[in-house]
């Protein structure tokens, strides 16, 4: 029997930026499809490895979330997840039209050890998703404020190439016996998934996209 | 709100490790039932830190290395979303109850084995065995997944949390606050409190069978 990834059928909306990206690419890693939103500028850990240890796994569409509010709220609709660390939009706003959205909100400057209890968080969220219909807001304590996703994998770790680059990234401590998890996709280019987004996913016309940039 | 009642989890860890691990869950409401040996584990450490672990958690003494025991472990995982285990590699399968045994009893069986404990990592693997399990138990709730988790220790100090401790996430502290599933503290029950109301209520034992069982030593 093979069965496909645990969260295959979940879309996590990553509003994180930094080191709280860790906590969407743990979901990623588990087979949901995060679209981290990225302002037009780039993510603050953009160009350095940390960059890709949070983000792998991850599409990537660039929009800046305070001027397009609408755009967000549209995503939040169609998502089951979505992850914040910077507090541009609450989580009222994000649930107004999707009652089943699970919310997650990490503190700014929370790392790695915050992010693996957001997952585990969204387990326990989904397990009462399917009883109750509801999502909900999860607030996730600071437990990490000082450390960082480590920039250089320790040897001791089996260390995966980011694919179609160069980079090594540390591979997640989680091991499946039915489903292993691993690296689908390389840290996404900034935007490089818009036209999948703003087109596929929302139904924007190429003038409404134009617009949003 | 509501709480996870209707998640069991069967805990045979002996360390930290998995002790913390299956209190984040009974945090949150989930059945947890430490299953200790005879004697008691190390969970029943006086440490405070112990306590808080123990707590919200039921508790049946019952040795798994016994026959008897193994059979009523056995129904108890027909009623179980999740065992976890700290055992040595290979041990769980030596007394029966590998993946594989497991997985013949309960279809959709979440086993989680916490390999390599450490002092400096115990944190860091239960909160990644946590954070793997839940996701898990909701993937066999949905769609009858089973799985083998397994979570090494040393492997997690160094993958992407090598550049720093744990800060301060003692046991107790709450990790996140969920608007729709309350909290639930709980009392730390005495060693095998739990094990004559779950075998005569649940399992269908006969009080006369008892006696019987404590005499051979499974319970």
């Amino acid at each position: 029997m093979t069965y496909r990834l645990p969260l295959f059928d979940h879309r996590v909306l990553d509003l994180t930026d930094g080191h709280a990206g860790y906590a969407g690419r743990t979901l990623g890693d588990m087979g949901a499809e995060v679209i981290k939103v990225e302002p037009t500028g780039g993510d603050s850990l953009r160009g350095s490895d940390a960059f890709d240890a949070a983000n792998v796994n991850k599409y990537s569409c660039a929009l800046n979330v305070a001027s397009h509010p609408d755009i967000v709220a549209r995503l939040a609709e169609i998502s089951d997840v979505s992850i914040s660390n910077t507090g541009t939009i609450d989580a009222a706003s994000l649930r107004a039209s999707n009652e089943t959205l699970i919310v997650v909100e990490i503190p700014p400057g929370a790392g790695p050890v915050s992010c693996t209890a957001a997952a585990g968080a969204v387990g326990l969220a989904l397990w009462d998703r399917r009883r109750t219909g509801k999502g909900g807001v999860i607030r996730v304590a600071a437990l990490d404020t000082g450390p960082r996703i480590a920039e250089v994998p320790s040897p001791a770790v089996e260390e995966v190439s980011s694919l179609g680059g160069d980079r090594k990234v540390p591979a997640s401590p989680m091991h499946l016996s039915e489903t292993p998890l691993h690296i689908r996709l390389p840290a996404p280019a900034l935007g490089e998934h818009n036209a999948y987004v703003f087109r596929h996913l929302l139904g924007l016309s190429q003038d409404e996209i134009a617009a949003l940039s | 709100m509501t709480t996870l009642s209707d998640l069991r989890i069967l805990d045979l860890s002996t360390g930290f490790a998995g002790a913390y691990c299956s209190h984040v869950f009974a945090s949150y409401g989930a059945d947890v039932i430490m299953i200790e040996p005879l004697s008691g584990g190390p969970v029943r450490t006086d440490a405070h830190s112990w306590s808080v672990l123990r707590s919200g958690k039921q508790s049946i003494s019952l040795d798994v290395t016994n026959p008897s025991a193994r059979s009523i472990f056995r129904k108890l995982v027909e009623g179980a979303n999740v065992v976890i285990e700290t055992f040595p590699p290979g041990r769980m399968d030596s007394l029966g109850l590998g993946f594989a045994d497991l997985h013949g009893i309960k279809r959709r069986i979440i086993l989680t084995s916490i390999t390599g404990a450490a002092d400096a990592a115990d944190h860091i693997a239960g909160l990644n065995a946590f954070a793997a399990t839940a996701i898990a138990a909701h993937n066999a709730d949905a769609y009858e997944v089973p799985q083998h988790i397994e979570i090494d220790s040393a492997e997690c100090l160094s993958s992407a949390f090598a550049a720093g401790p744990f800060e301060s996430a003692a046991p107790g502290q709450a990790l996140f606050e969920m608007s729709e599933v309350a909290s639930s503290p709980g009392q730390p029950p005495a060693l095998g409190e739990h094990t004559v109301p779950i075998l005569c209520a649940e399992l269908g034992f006969a009080p006369n069978d008892l006696p019987i069982l404590r005499a051979n030593g499974a319970i």
